[in-house]
């Protein structure tokens, strides 16, 4: 019965991966850096007089997306995303124009978990992927949202924090026209991992070795545990 | 003192049974030395630690009061988010564990830093303090749940009188997911409450009532959801109004006597970091909660309470209360801790009740396992980047389901498990204890 239920569960995990496989991404690894999981009490509005933006610095390397928290259903025209290494740069590394069409909540998202954080009764992230950044790790970024088109009141509204509420952000401050204000924008950035398997080994090697004192102590303990149960398996066995 | 003695002693076991027994000892002590130095989430642990810690470098007794050390811009009145005596326990696990972890003033340097002025997440801890002995630190904080946990092994098996059930209670105890992931994983400290009340219903069955009664309280200083059992418990325990007022008595006095001094030191700031553990639940979930909590009291106060000592009723006791908290209340994976050894109980009396805990213990794992730094993300210490960024099982989900929509529809059959299992028990309570029968009699007639 137990056996015929395992069997079962294994068809049914298969069946569901097979299913999967064509819309796995080739780089399966994701993780949030900064942002803010509650939802913003405050939305202010992009449009054609004016502009928003944020600094962050980067705490991990391979940056290669953001999001921003909107509000369901809020625009008509395009908007423009720029990235850029600090505010005062002209030229930008990267920018995208987003159609309302691009506004949709991240279902069926691979990179977009916890689900559950992902949408709220006051809005949703909208994810921005850009080209992956390699050195990321300790460097500013501005990115800013422009949207010339937009007549005043029917702008993009993009979430924002008014009073400071951090959450692993170290520096980092939200502009308008380019210039700096208080508060910060409900934004989110994501790291990936792209280094060969050697060195993620190597790496986790160096950690353990940082105390070797501890490791010899734990290993020690790990390995006399092992001993005692296969010691006394065999008298088990043997009795 | 004796009675504990001869406890210990009167395990006469087969030399298969003491062999089984050590054997997934071995096995059981393996998997958590496996996980305790290379898991934690977010600030829980080392914030559990850092007030204690301040407590023995600075000597400041009281908790609620702002500490002078972390005065920092944003944040000019730090005070502590738990029950006064999760400060005092803590404060002497780290007594002995310090000797042991030279680092720890740099390690909390950098912690206060981080935690009080910009937050972090476990991948950010898990960078900051690796070069303060992070993995030493993290096992030694751990080695006290240790305790806790076998104590809490020793006196479920003491539950069942069969060898047979005894051992497969200490099998699901040793690999019980919830304490590996609770304790071991998350870091936090609720395996002792549930070692408490353990011991608790241990001591009410064996006609000790006034240990209980100081066990039940005095875990509710450490979290206070545990305080639910104490009415029911009192219930009980009590024959005639009368004793109900003696049977309130301990837990009061010991209540009072811990909380008084703190209050007087430092007024509401008491309150407000005993009570804040429950205070983001919605209105709508405390009323409902409220409701069903005071109508299964009803129903308890209209039984005959001639079963005291009966083993069965004691656990239906517990059961009931903590398995409305945390099925209507408080929806958490590490709280539900608190109620395993009791539904491991109701699973080896009733094959029912094993389908029921095993149906509801795993639609609580798909609901609250919703997050990469509840997976992977918990062994961030190894290697923060590439732990963090492993996919979980809802990243491929995600793929094909809207999983917002299937949370949603297992947390309604979360719900609907845990309403049938306190209906099963109250049917259960009144075949067993002729619950009709006793309603026609006025309990304190």
């Amino acid at each position: 019965m137990l056996k015929s239920l395992f069997l079962l569960l294994g068809i049914i995990f298969l069946v569901f991966f097979i299913t999967i496989c064509p819309y796995i991404p080739k780089n399966i690894y994701c993780f949030l850096d900064i942002g803010t999981y509650r939802a913003p009490s405050y939305f202010i509005e992009v449009n054609s007089l004016q502009t928003y933006g944020q600094t962050f610095v980067s705490n991990f390397n391979n940056l290669f997306k953001i999001s921003i928290f909107v509000p369901p259903k809020n625009l008509n025209s395009d908007v423009f995303f720029y990235l850029k290494e600090t505010p005062k740069d002209k030229d930008s590394l990267f920018n995208l124009k987003l159609s309302p069409k691009d506004f949709h909540p991240p279902h069926y998202d691979f990179y977009a978990v916890p689900a559950d954080a992902e949408v709220h009764p006051s809005g949703f992230h909208v994810h921005i992927p850009f080209p992956l950044i390699e050195n990321s790790k300790g460097k500013i970024f501005y990115f800013y949202l422009e949207c010339p088109s937009c007549p005043v009141g029917k702008g993009l509204k993009i979430g924002i924090w008014k009073k400071p509420y951090y959450e692993a952000l170290t520096k980092g401050t939200a502009f308008l026209n380019h210039q700096e204000i208080k508060g910060f924008l409900a934004f989110r950035t994501f790291n990936t991992w792209t280094s060969p398997y050697s060195i993620l080994w190597k790496e986790i090697q160096d950690r353990l070795l940082q105390d070797t004192t501890f490791l010899f102590m734990y290993s020690s303990i790990l390995i006399v545990i092992l001993i005692s149960y296969l010691w006394l398996q065999w008298t088990w066995r043997k009795s | 003192m004796s009675c504990q003695l001869q406890l210990l002693c009167d395990y006469s076991l087969s030399k298969f049974m003491q062999s089984s027994y050590l054997n997934w000892t071995l096995i059981g002590l393996f998997i958590r030395l496996l996980i305790m130095p290379f898991s934690f989430h977010g600030h829980d642990i080392f914030y559990l630690y850092y007030f204690p810690y301040q407590f023995l470098t600075t000597g400041q007794w009281n908790p609620y009061l702002p500490f002078s050390e972390v005065h920092l811009p944003q944040h000019t009145s730090i005070v502590y988010h738990y029950p006064p005596m999760m400060y005092f326990i803590f404060t002497s696990f780290l007594f002995f564990i310090k000797p042991f972890l030279p680092n720890l003033p740099d390690l909390f340097l950098t912690f206060q830093t981080w935690n009080f002025a910009q937050q972090g997440n476990t991948i950010h801890f898990a960078d900051i303090l690796m070069p303060h002995q992070l993995f030493r630190t993290l096992f030694f904080f751990k080695v006290p749940y240790l305790f806790f946990d076998f104590i809490s092994a020793f006196f479920l098996v003491r539950f069942f009188k069969e060898d047979k059930k005894r051992l497969y209670a200490y099998k699901i105890w040793m690999l019980n997911p919830f304490t590996l992931h609770s304790c071991y994983a998350l870091g936090q400290s609720d395996i002792i409450i549930t070692c408490l009340l353990i011991v608790s219903a241990y001591s009410l069955s064996s006609a000790m009532p006034i240990k209980a009664f100081l066990l039940i309280p005095f875990s509710s200083l450490i979290k206070p959801f545990s305080i639910v059992i104490l009415p029911f418990a009192i219930l009980l325990q009590s024959k005639k109004f009368k004793d109900l007022v003696i049977l309130s008595l301990p837990p009061l006095i010991l209540v009072l006597t811990i909380m008084l001094p703190l209050y007087i030191s430092s007024g509401n700031a008491m309150f407000k970091g005993t009570l804040s553990i429950a205070s983001s639940i919605s209105s709508y979930k405390t009323l409902f909660f409220v409701i069903s909590y005071s109508s299964l009291l009803a129903i308890f106060f209209f039984f005959k309470r001639n079963q005291k000592d009966s083993l069965d009723f004691i656990i239906y006791a517990f059961t009931l209360p903590l398995l409305c908290l945390f099925t209507y209340y408080v929806v958490t994976l590490r709280y539900f801790l608190l109620i395993t050894p009791f539904l491991i109980y109701l699973s080896l009396s009733c094959k029912r009740f094993l389908l029921y805990t095993t149906l509801i213990s795993l639609t609580l794992f798909g609901l609250k396992i919703g997050g990469n730094d509840l997976q992977w993300g918990l062994f961030a210490a190894l290697h923060p980047e590439w732990m963090s960024g492993l996919p979980i099982f809802d990243s491929f989900l995600n793929l094909i389901l809207n999983v917002k929509i299937l949370h949603q529809i297992l947390y309604r059959f979360f719900l609907l498990v845990g309403t049938i299992i306190i209906i099963e028990i109250l049917y259960v309570m009144k075949k067993k204890y002729h619950f009709s029968q006793s309603l026609s009699q006025p309990p304190y007639a």
